[in-house]
């Protein structure tokens, strides 16, 4: 293998592997206030991918975006107003399997509204053919905005959840919702914020990614899969691990398929989640002593 | 200060308490003793609101609180350090401090209450950016009160507090509950060390199967033979 060919695999690989992150990153909001992993948060990035398509057609590429980032917002906000916030039984288990469900209605929404067909976004800058030459490998600018945007989205959730009174609040609710209550911290808008904030984010996502993986009423799914993996690895809740982990499984892929045919690439990342798994459950990046306060 | 009158709930189709009434004046320290299950805990829970009462009235300050969720209750100035301390593990010792004020906007008085908090407990400060969920039983205790604190309550509600500790530990949280009522706090004590919360308490409720049985000064209780029997230890004398 030669250095260029050796490079190029690299680049796929960080192009995938940021593509992962930015989903997996979505999933730690949710679970940092609650707990819960929100099986939705794939329909989300499609959510956010097929809005940001059709307003694409009649507005300007940025305003698509951030009208679908508004959209999906709401759509978020509604899940827990309709839903999660109505279940008698709030634990855990139980928020987990209504968000499978929705899910399912969410995709089937979206076959209703739109149809099958595979659609795409725009390249934000430059088109298909279009790539940036980086020491003789070659590059699509595309994968440069999803690399910004994912450094945007950690960077500042990372100091919203550290270093902000609404960010300690939702902390706060996912260790423990009963003490937070006791603390005056109304629980209910924190999970609403969270699902809120997390679809926004999913939907900005979908957008970006959209012009490399294209967008379809199931895409949510595989994407979601990948970044559950990403975030398991990275440690749950978060947000730099999980960019760290895409990185780890986007090359592992991409480098995999140098040796191994094409169609292990889902086996070798699967693969990598089971090892972390079994050897380290609490990520590569995730403290023991953390994940042994948690609850899972 | 605090009134409850013929409050009755429960869980589900379980009724606990059944008819309750007591109240508490301003400064006093008032303990509630009894056994296992006698409804001491879902008492505390209903009064802040974790479990709603099903008939009953609860008055804090001449506010009717009975049906308010708890986040409100705290923000009236009644907390509870519940059962168990409940702090937040994955949190840090200054974080979970600082969630205890979310009621506050003021961040200068947060500020202050923050460094009455290190004052009161020394050990908080040396692990201030330590995880809760690291600390001892009696640190998490310590951690809890702070918490609770934190608010500016104006009526502090203790859940077992001894519960689990050393008994040096207990005898320093006892003192710190001291410490409180000197400062002018108003304390509810829940306990089943009868026999150490009577001993610091103005007025004590004897609490049998979610029922008040018996009601008086803490040294009268001390003295009564059937509290003697019932929750002293028979060998208990003066």
């Amino acid at each position: 293998m030669s250095y260029e060919q050796l490079l190029q695999y690299v680049f796929s690989g960080i192009t995938n592997g940021s593509i992962y992150a930015i989903t997996g990153i979505g999933f730690n909001i949710i679970y940092n206030t609650t707990g819960i992993i929100n099986f939705a948060q794939g329909e989300f990035l499609m959510l956010g991918g097929m809005t940001s398509i059709t307003f694409s057609r009649y507005f300007p590429l940025p305003i698509a975006v951030a009208l679908a980032v508004i959209v999906t917002a709401i759509v978020g906000a509604l899940i827990d107003f309709l839903v999660i916030r109505n279940l008698k039984k709030q634990s855990i288990l139980f928020m987990i399997i209504v968000t499978i469900g929705l899910s399912i209605l969410l995709q089937e929404a979206a076959l209703h509204i739109w149809d099958e067909k595979v659609r795409s976004l725009p390249f934000f800058t430059g088109d298909e053919i279009s790539s940036i030459n980086i020491f003789g490998a070659y590059i699509s600018p595309q994968v440069l905005w999803v690399v910004l945007i994912c450094s945007i989205i950690v960077a500042v959730l990372t100091v919203f959840f550290k270093y902000t009174a609404t960010g300690r609040s939702m902390r706060a609710c996912s260790s423990n919702v009963i003490a937070a209550r006791l603390c005056g911290i109304n629980s209910k808008n924190m999970i609403t914020l969270s699902f809120t904030l997390s679809a926004a984010i999913g939907a900005l996502a979908g957008a970006v990614v959209s012009p490399i993986t294209q967008t379809q009423y199931d895409c949510g799914t595989s994407l979601a899969i990948k970044g559950f993996a990403v975030a398991i690895l990275g440690g749950l809740g978060n947000s730099i691990g999980a960019v760290a982990g895409g990185i780890v499984i986007g090359l592992l892929e991409s480098l995999s398929i140098s040796i191994l045919p094409l169609a292990y690439k889902d086996a070798v990342s699967i693969s990598i989640l089971l090892l972390i798994l079994f050897v380290k459950p609490s990520g590569l990046f995730g403290k023991k002593e953390i994940s042994a306060l948690k609850d899972f | 200060m605090l009134s409850v009158k013929s409050l009755e709930s429960g869980y589900g189709k379980l009724r606990v308490l059944k008819g309750i009434s007591m109240q508490i004046d301003p400064g006093e320290i008032v303990t509630i003793i009894g056994a296992n299950g006698a409804g001491k805990t879902t008492l505390l829970n209903t009064i802040s609101g974790i479990i709603k009462a099903t008939s009953g009235e609860i008055e804090f300050n001449r506010t009717k609180i009975s049906n308010f969720p708890a986040e409100k209750i705290v923000k009236l100035g009644c907390s509870l350090v519940p059962e168990g301390r409940q702090i937040f593990n994955t949190l840090t010792v200054k974080e979970n401090l600082l969630i205890g004020s979310h009621t506050i906007k003021n961040s200068q008085i947060v500020k202050s209450e923050l460094n009455n908090i290190y004052n009161l407990f020394p050990v908080l400060k040396d692990r201030i950016n330590q995880l809760g969920g690291t600390l001892s039983g009696g640190e998490q205790q310590m951690l809890a009160i702070g918490r609770s604190l934190m608010s500016k309550p104006k009526l502090i509600m203790l859940d077992e507090p001894s519960t689990g500790l050393a008994p040096l530990i207990i005898k320093n949280i006892f003192e710190i509950i001291i410490k409180l009522k000197e400062q002018g706090n108003t304390i509810l004590l829940v306990e089943q060390n009868a026999k150490a919360a009577l001993r610091i308490a103005d007025r004590g409720y004897v609490i049998e199967t979610g029922q008040i049985v018996l009601e008086d000064k803490a040294d009268a209780l001390l003295r009564n033979d059937e509290v003697q029997n019932a929750y002293l230890g028979k060998e208990y004398k003066k």
